[in-house]
């Protein structure tokens, strides 16, 4: 299974190579090659889906398991492994970059005509990168991963993005990469501490080794109290900065719109998709994960900030003209959810997270797929110029109407399993913040069926016949109807909007042992830390046990 | 003649095979270019010629692989020596290693692996100067790039003060006369002579500093003057108080700073880069930088190490505090002044000072550091890396002048499309001098910032923790201007009247080497690592079993007792030079000092009489030795 993981993450690479070198592909024979290999991809995590043991904390698929190390020997010194491995945290989100993977195949199947070979290279090089990254155990590989997505989107962003793409590209590329490299001090630094003061003196990259030895390690204190002072807030700050950058959360999100607007419609649904998750996970993975003591510190803040940025993510969103820009907007709101959900600081919380961060992949991937169908057709992606497309494209509109009520969290979607659990775990914990986090919800639902509302329904509008295009037909009878591939790259987000929404339980089972985890050790510095956080701003609540098992257990079976 | 001195061992010689082959062939190739100059026209000379040239690379190649093979050969015993060895070569390999020349040169596993970069670094720019005619004198200017190849290997291989600033100015004399060599152009002209005035003003700094610290430690060898350095013992180190040792310190810097262009000694640096030549400007940026990096940290972290920091107090007077700030300011610098640079090579001039500024945060670390010898080599690492990286660049460069006759950045306009493979290249080259992974511009850095971070020193972890935070920042900076070359190559349609010809096997040849290096060494750096941590180790440990068995006989001073000033004397109105003692003299004085440490240590050390003794009484006891002194005086 360890070399499955291996050739699932790597293959992907190799279409990209393949692709590359290929001599003279046309655009049909490359986007089959690009199929092929995601579909493959997705073959194969389907098959390590079956085979994913639930309920096992430990990374699973890993090369050499038994031995406490995780890997292949990559390095020798300092001992940097080749480890791959899925633990609860990274499985679902490895599964929707393969799922995300073929629907922007297929989204840019007639799109993309100009140079498609190296568009479906970068495509696929990107892909490689994404699960990777969800699968490294190793934090240095794991950096790599997380640099290397910033190339192939450089590329498609600024090769085939819109007219701005140029700055888009740019605007992107720096901004993370500022970001990350302080993620990388973080990182560093963590490993260091680590050699420094566990009772073993172990120099180890490994993620899970680290995860374990830093949760039991005497951290050192500069000062007494563990607040802004700790070593460990410190690194929680540097390794924020470059997940913060990618969630994006508030302050740090004016590179998101502008880089999703120019992007392909590809690009759009992978950056919205995944690439977002690349932040919240790390945030869950290291932040959460490794630091716990500066999350219990600075929880309010950054509770704080993710509020702000759901109620101002959809404040702006509401003011959207460009349905792309609205789209983009709603994902600044939508991954707010997910950050608050991690800062409740409970299993309940957590739990919510994990699976928002699936569903707002699901859905804003969705959203953004359908209006690239509508900008193939109408070359305008303005709300006051289309609608009424429930008459010419009756699945695009079903497809359109799912997605948006996803996204709104309607209860019996997706959105609603993720984003239920994160208020009410905020409520246990701060109930200002999940009360004004809940407004949220509501401005989402209206600046999306707003959407729905001007877009899909009402009399026909549509823009008039574009010059530039009338080869294609400027007859608008003659609007090509909703194509197979367009149905095919849809139709299973949609069948998972829908089948998280009514059955969460399998999917909330194998979260369960490691976001489990995280809250244990949370707990446990809470535990020892209760000066710190008792200094903080926003009231708490008493935390006890009993009322968080008791809104853990309906969770599991809901409907 | 001294009759203490022995004979030089001639079969020294050996050891010095490829700078030989290179020297000679240096004169070959001026006397071939003598006898072809009326019969060729000059682009077929330049071919003749620089085929040649390369010839002669692949002989010194072949004597530096083979030098290497026979001293592994000799040293393993279990095998025996070859039987085509001569015995009593066979018997002198077996038993050399460390330095040779009465001390003067090493000749180890450093000196090896360093010699092989150079003589492939150099057959890359010869190839690369084949590519277009920027002069007529292709022997003159063959032959000066050999010889300062020559410099750069001796410079690297110097154990002493004088053998180091003789091969120094060796390599930059020829450096300076190569940079003016395109004679058709203003530039060059002016590159040269600022780079020759501000490099012989820097080099007469350089001296005088080095005649300093042979006055005060009276010798000239990099491991007698660490010993009588350290031989004042860990309570005065640093440069407390010590007025004279401080001048020469920042003297040397001065040099040094110089060579590897470090703020505020890079003036020369643009212009001359820019004016250069392509692939001499390649050659500065890299061979020279390399060199004279080995020897600074030769210097600094071997020689001057007791000097480094007081024992106390990581920033105090000492070197280490002044090469944080230097580090500091030129990272800083360079990358922000790179920001605004239209023209490529000048660009890469900024970038080049900006990676100095890095370089000095591994040597920082590799002072304070237990793992010195691991935080040399990732600075070695780096170096390699940058340098291969260096030269791709630079053959960028290069194409850029012999088709467009200028070197902006806009000139790579629309590149993407014209000739992928190469853009791609060059797309790996600026990602892997940005330092993103997986190229091994990344682990370059990785290596080094975690050899700086990882420090057992207490108070050494916030400073180089704030170095490396402004490392990674200036890395961010640098992604501005690097990216904007992939703006340029990759976003930008063609533009403007002169198109990019065709690459030619001369300039593709570097990009893709360069290119391999960084992909290669980042998917498998383990490698190179450990070979440039081995050649580190031999770089700044002691070179005690030369060949001749002088060690012995040259480590000890040659009679001159040093002491560094006990702070007491620091204001002390006459300051006392150091003076010629007899070795007896000597060894009392130094019984002496050394008994007033261990007093002064006691008092001092707050474990063990933690405020309790009045403060009046450490220096009542400095007080004492300082009159013990005179009286010894």
């Amino acid at each position: 299974m360890a070399t499955l993981l291996a050739i699932t993450v790597l293959l992907p690479l190799l279409g990209s190579l393949v692709l590359i070198l290929a001599p003279r592909l046309d655009r049909s024979a490359a986007r089959n090659i690009a199929l092929g290999c995601t579909l493959a991809t997705m073959a194969f995590s389907l098959i390590l889906l079956a085979s994913f043991r639930t309920g096992v904390l430990t990374p699973q698929f890993a090369f050499e398991p038994q031995a406490g190390t995780y890997g292949l020997r990559w390095l020798a010194r300092p001992d940097i492994r080749f480890a791959f491995g899925l633990d609860g945290l990274s499985l679902w989100l490895f599964l929707l970059t393969a799922l995300l993977m073929i629907t922007a195949v297929m989204s840019s199947w007639e799109a993309i005509s100009e140079r498609a070979p190296l568009y479906y290279a970068f495509l696929l090089a990107l892909e490689t990168g994404l699960l990777g990254l969800f699968a490294s155990l190793d934090v240095v590989l794991f950096y790599i991963f997380f640099e290397f997505t910033l190339i192939p989107l450089f590329f498609l962003i600024g090769l085939w993005g819109g007219p701005e793409r140029q700055r888009a590209s740019i605007m992107f590329f720096l901004y993370t990469l500022a970001g990350s490299l302080l993620t990388l001090l973080g990182v560093i630094a963590l490993v260091v501490v680590h050699y420094r003061y566990s009772p073993a003196n172990v120099l180890t990259f490994s993620i899970p080794e680290l995860t374990r030895g830093l949760a039991t390690l005497p951290w050192p204190r500069w000062h007494e109290v563990g607040s802004w002072s700790s070593p460990q807030v410190l690194i929680f700050l540097l390794l924020l900065a470059g997940f913060a950058i990618k969630v994006p959360m508030f302050p740090f999100h004016t590179w998101l719109p502008l880089a999703h607007v120019e992007a392909p419609t590809a690009g759009s649904i992978i950056l919205a998709g995944v690439l977002l998750k690349v932040g919240s996970y790390g945030l869950l993975r290291f932040n959460m994960g490794m630091t716990p003591l500066g999350a219990v510190s600075l929880f309010p803040l950054l509770a704080t900030l993710a509020v702000i940025g759901i109620i101002y993510g959809a404040l702006v969103a509401l003011a959207q003209t460009d349905m792309k820009r609205l789209v983009a907007y709603s994902s600044v709101s939508h991954m707010g959810f997910v950050v608050l959900g991690m800062f409740a600081l409970n299993s309940t919380g957590l739990d919510g997270s994990v699976i928002q961060m699936v569903n707002h992949g699901l859905t804003t991937g969705a959203l953004f797929a359908c209006v690239g169908v509508l900008y193939e057709r109408y070359h305008t992606r303005e709300m006051s110029e289309v609608g009424g497309i429930w008459n010419r494209l009756p699945i695009l509109a079903f497809f359109f109407i799912l997605s948006a009520l996803g996204s709104a969290a309607l209860p019996g979607l997706n959105g609603f399993v993720g984003e239920f659990p994160i208020l009410v775990g905020m409520f246990s914990e701060s109930r200002r913040a999940a009360v004004l986090g809940g407004t949220g919800m509501i401005l989402g639902a209206c600046y999306l069926l707003w959407m729905i509302l001007k877009v899909v329904f009402g009399p026909l509008r549509e823009p008039a016949a574009d010059h530039e295009h009338a080869g294609d037909g400027n007859d608008h009878a003659a609007v090509r109807p909703v194509g197979w591939h367009e149905i095919a790259g849809l139709a299973p987000l949609m069948a998972l909007i829908v089948l998280i929404g009514v059955v969460p339980g399998p999917f909330l089972d194998r979260i369960r042992p490691s976001s489990g985890e995280i809250d244990k050790n949370l707990q446990s510095q809470r535990g020892s830390s209760t000066v710190a956080v008792a200094t903080t701003t926003i009231p708490l609540p008493n935390i006890t046990a009993a009322p968080r098992n008791a809104l853990k257990a309906p969770q599991g079976k809901r409907r | 003649m001294d009759p203490n001195l022995s004979n030089v061992d001639f079969r020294d010689f050996w050891q010095l095979a490829p700078a030989t082959v290179l020297s000679v062939w240096g004169l070959v190739v001026l006397l071939a270019d003598l006898a072809l100059a009326g019969r060729m026209s000059a682009p077929a000379r330049r071919r003749a010629i620089g085929w040649l040239t390369l010839a002669g690379v692949a002989l010194a190649l072949l004597a530096a692989a083979g030098l290497i093979q026979v001293q592994q050969l000799a040293k393993a015993e279990t095998q025996g020596t070859p039987g085509w060895l001569s015995p009593s070569l066979a018997e002198y390999f077996s038993r050399a290693g460390g330095a040779i020349f009465l001390g003067t040169l090493s000749a180890d596993l450093q000196t090896g692996v360093l010699n092989v970069l150079f003589i492939i670094m150099l057959g890359l720019v010869v190839w690369q100067s084949m590519a277009w005619s920027f002069t007529e004198d292709w022997g003159e200017y063959f032959a000066l790039v050999t010889w300062a190849t020559v410099g750069m290997m001796l410079l690297a291989a110097s154990e002493e003060l004088v053998t180091l600033f003789l091969t120094l100015e060796t390599m930059t004399i020829c450096l300076y006369l190569t940079t003016a060599f395109e004679k058709t152009r203003r530039r060059s002209a002016e590159g040269g002579l600022k780079y020759f005035v501000y490099g012989s003003v820097s080099s007469a700094l350089f001296l005088f500093g080095l005649s300093l610290l042979y006055g005060l430690t009276g010798t000239t060898q990099f491991e007698s003057i660490r010993e009588v350095l350290a031989s004042t013992g860990p309570a005065a180190r640093g440069l407390s108080g010590n007025v004279t040792g401080a001048t020469a310190l920042l003297l040397m810097l001065v040099g040094f700073g110089f060579k590897i262009a470090a703020v505020p000694f890079h003036q020369w640096a643009p212009d001359a880069y820019e004016g250069a030549p392509a692939p001499v400007t390649a050659w500065i940026a890299t061979g020279s930088k390399l060199a004279s990096f080995v020897a600074l940290m030769k210097v600094f972290l071997h020689a001057l190490q007791p000097w480094s920091h007081p024992s106390n107090e990581l920033l105090g007077p000492g070197w280490l505090g002044v090469i944080a700030i230097v580090s500091a300011v030129t990272m800083t610098y360079g990358n922000f002044a790179a920001l605004v640079q239209r023209n490529f090579k000048r660009m890469l001039a900024y970038s080049s000072i900006a990676n100095a500024g890095y370089m000095l945060v591994g040597v920082a670390a590799a002072s304070v550091s237990t793992r010195g010898a691991e935080a040399a080599g990732s600075v070695l690492f780096y170096l390699v890396v940058y340098a291969f990286a260096n030269i791709g660049a630079f053959a960028v460069a290069a194409w850029l002048v012999r088709d467009k006759k200028t070197d902006d950045i806009d000139d790579l306009n629309g590149l993407g499309m014209q000739s992928p493979l190469l853009a791609i290249c060059i797309l790996v080259l600026m990602l892997s001098l940005i330092g993103i992974p997986p190229f091994a511009g990344f682990f370059g850095k990785l290596y080094m910032f975690m050899e700086a971070i990882n420090q057992q020193h207490a108070k050494a972890w916030p400073t180089l923790m704030g170095l490396v935070a402004l490392g990674l920042m200036n890395s961010v900076v640098s992604a501005f201007y690097y990216v904007r070359v992939l703006k340029a190559m990759f976003l930008r349609e063609p533009g403007g009247s002169r198109r990019l010809g065709l690459a030619g096997g001369s300039i593709e040849i570097p990009i893709v080497i360069g290119t391999l290096v960084a992909i290669f060494f980042g998917i498998y750096p383990g490698r190179l690592m450990s070979v440039m941590q081995g050649a580190a180790v031999s770089m700044l440990t002691t070179t005690t079993s030369t060949s001749g068995g002088f060690a012995s006989m040259i480590s000890a001073p040659s009679g001159t007792g040093y002491a560094p000033l006990p702070p007491a004397m620091a204001s002390a109105p006459a300051s006392p030079k150091s003076t010629r003692l007899d070795p007896e003299q000597a060894k009392k004085y130094a019984d002496r000092m050394k008994k007033a440490e261990a007093q002064a240590k006691a008092l001092a050390s707050p474990g063990a009489q933690p405020k309790n003794a009045p403060p009046g009484e450490a220096k009542d006891a400095l007080a004492k030795k300082a009159e013990a002194q005179q009286e010894d005086q």
